[in-house]
């Protein structure tokens, strides 16, 4: 039977979601430039996901580096081509990650209470998250 | 948070849909980070490229317009996809002039006033200490906030059109004087600021210092001390570019320029913490600096740019000093970026003829960031540049390889077509 684990934050963009973690604790931009619009691949320098695709999972990461202009394409990936992951947590939200996720209702949580999200979300876990409580229900890839 | 009854107004649609659009989203943000309250907006900046904000990015703007929205704060705008001076030099990718010409169409309607800059705060949109700013461009909200005492955080795209409308913004992160206290110190080396700056160093050189502060203090606000008396307009500017490629805020308190800083102690807020992480910055660390910022050593270059943050008319005087009576090498693109205003100064100034004479193009409103870079260069091209801001957003899969110098350098290499580094060796 898989592990589960229930985390505790601050709500940001209130909504539930849940799928399939992606996990870095590297900041990230949405920035059309560093993760493309049309599949949501992450083409940052040296990144560890770059070349992984954020579209449809639940991403963590650190918190928001690079352009302002990551809002607007934000909102092209969640528009036009659909390639947003389905929610979002950060150590710490930037007001930028706040405004897109609050602009396009995807759910995004910031501040877990237990420590840092990466030390309990792993890549493949699925992860709940309940934005209206500030919940987060993590099941461990078995 | 606590709206004024103008807040509410404007939430009840009192002032009509764009306002009242506007209003919900900025009071969701305010109530999601925490803000006792809305303050007036005395500045905005937009973001204008399409190549950044595609097409969700051109029907929200599309939309504002369509409900009437207006910004009732001074707004400029940032650097769009294309020279549209300069059409026939660039390969642009089909519908890219219809796209952003709709843009421009949408920010005549909202009031925008069409500069084009990355550089708001050296020409049409200088705010005063004190002031409230929704900024998108982090280089110009890290001047704003540093050197001029403004206040503003490094703003999302779609919030700062949306505060704009308002003309109100929630009091968060650094638009609360009570979050503007130092974090971090950092200390340079007395013998590495003999070296600093100087003819054909400036952009360099305090581009890479910036990146060294940004990537140490990260999230915090770091304290500068020790830094050269009477910095340059153009060297602080080069300083603040580390404002998103390196820095996640943009507040750097700068000893002795910061008006909110005039010593350590004040820039931690009366008392030095004891137990302060410290940075110690000397010519060891500028020139790994300079090394990382190069991610090829081939020495043939393929293009030579400089202008991020966009050239002031000084800086473009600057380079054609550097060039002299040279030639750029056949087969080598020299770009040097400015917005449209410095152009026509430029132009009358005889500059453009100098530079173009010489081979070089002295582009308007664009740069390799804001172009569709991936339709023009590929992951062999090597460009030169003396921007770290460039460098770093503009690299990656698919995206050419770099080698970092100081402009000297740069031209150089634009005259030879080999890259060869002089400085920091």
């Amino acid at each position: 039977m898989s592990q589960s684990i229930t985390l505790h934050g601050r709500p940001i963009s209130k909504g539930v979601a849940e799928g399939e973690a992606i996990v870095t604790d590297k900041p990230l931009s949405f920035i059309a430039a560093a993760i493309t619009n049309d599949e949501g691949i992450v083409r940052m320098d040296g990144h560890p996901l770059q070349g992984k695709s954020v579209m449809d999972k639940v991403l963590v990461y650190d918190t928001d580096i690079y352009s302002t202009g990551a809002g607007l394409s934000f909102l092209t990936k969640w528009k036009i081509n659909k390639s947003t992951p389905r929610a979002i947590i950060c150590r710490e939200m930037h007001n930028i990650g706040g405004g897109f996720t609050i602009y396009t209702g995807v759910p995004s949580i910031d501040r877990i209470q237990e420590g840092l999200p990466w030390d309990f979300i792993s890549d493949g876990d699925w992860v709940k998250v309940d934005s209206e409580q500030g919940i987060i229900e993590v099941t461990k890839k078995s | 948070m606590q709206l004024s009854d103008a807040d509410k107004r404007k939430l009840d649609g009192a002032e009509g849909p764009a306002v009242q659009h506007a209003m919900e989203h900025l009071t969701r943000m305010g109530e999601a980070f925490e803000a006792d309250e809305m303050v007036d907006l005395h500045t905005c900046h937009l973001l204008s490229d399409y190549r950044t904000m595609g097409d969700g990015g051109l029907e929200f703007y599309e939309q504002l317009v369509e409900w009437g929205g207006k910004m009732r704060v001074p707004t400029t705008c940032d650097p769009m996809s294309m020279d549209m001076k300069n059409m026939d030099k660039f390969d642009w990718p089909a519908g890219y002039p219809e796209k952003q010409t709709r843009i421009s169409d949408a920010f005549r309607n909202l009031g925008v006033a069409l500069t084009f800059s990355c550089t708001p705060h050296l020409g049409h949109n200088v705010p005063k200490f004190g002031e409230n700013m929704a900024w998108v461009e982090g280089n110009a909200t890290g001047y704003a906030n540093s050197v001029l005492g403004a206040r503003g955080n490094r703003e999302d795209s779609i919030t700062a059109p949306l505060a704009g409308i308002a003309g109100r913004t929630p009091k968060i992160g650094l638009l609360d004087p009570k979050n503007r206290v130092g974090q971090c110190l950092v200390e340079i080396d007395p013998n590495l600021v003999e070296r600093l700056g100087g003819d054909g160093r400036r952009a360099g050189d305090f581009s890479a210092l910036g990146m060294i502060i940004g990537d140490f203090a990260y999230d915090r606000i770091p304290v500068v001390t020790g830094l050269p008396p009477n910095m340059e307009t153009e060297e602080l500017k080069a300083m603040c570019s580390a404002c998103s490629p390196a820095l996640i805020g943009t507040l750097m308190f700068l000893v002795g320029i910061s008006p909110e800083a005039n010593t350590v102690e004040e820039g931690f807020g009366g008392k030095v913490p004891k137990d302060v992480d410290r940075l110690w910055i000397d010519a060891d660390t500028m020139r790994k600096a300079y090394e990382y910022l190069s991610n090829t050593s081939k020495e043939d270059v393929d293009v030579v740019m400089s202008g991020c943050p966009f050239k002031t008319i000084y800086e473009i005087q600057e380079v054609v000093e550097q060039l002299g009576d040279n030639k750029v090498k056949d087969g080598v693109n020299f770009l040097i970026h400015t917005d449209r205003v410095t152009h026509v100064l430029a132009e009358h100034m005889g500059l453009v003829d100098k530079l173009t004479n010489a081979g070089a193009l002295l582009t308007t409103d664009t740069c390799e960031y804001c172009m569709p870079i991936e339709n023009m260069y590929g992951p062999d091209t090597v460009i030169a540049a003396d921007s770290m801001k460039m460098r770093r957003l503009v690299a990656g899969e698919g995206k050419p390889t770099w080698r970092y110098g100081t402009l000297t350098d740069c031209v150089n290499a634009a005259i030879t077509g080999k890259f060869r580094p002089s400085h920091w060796n």
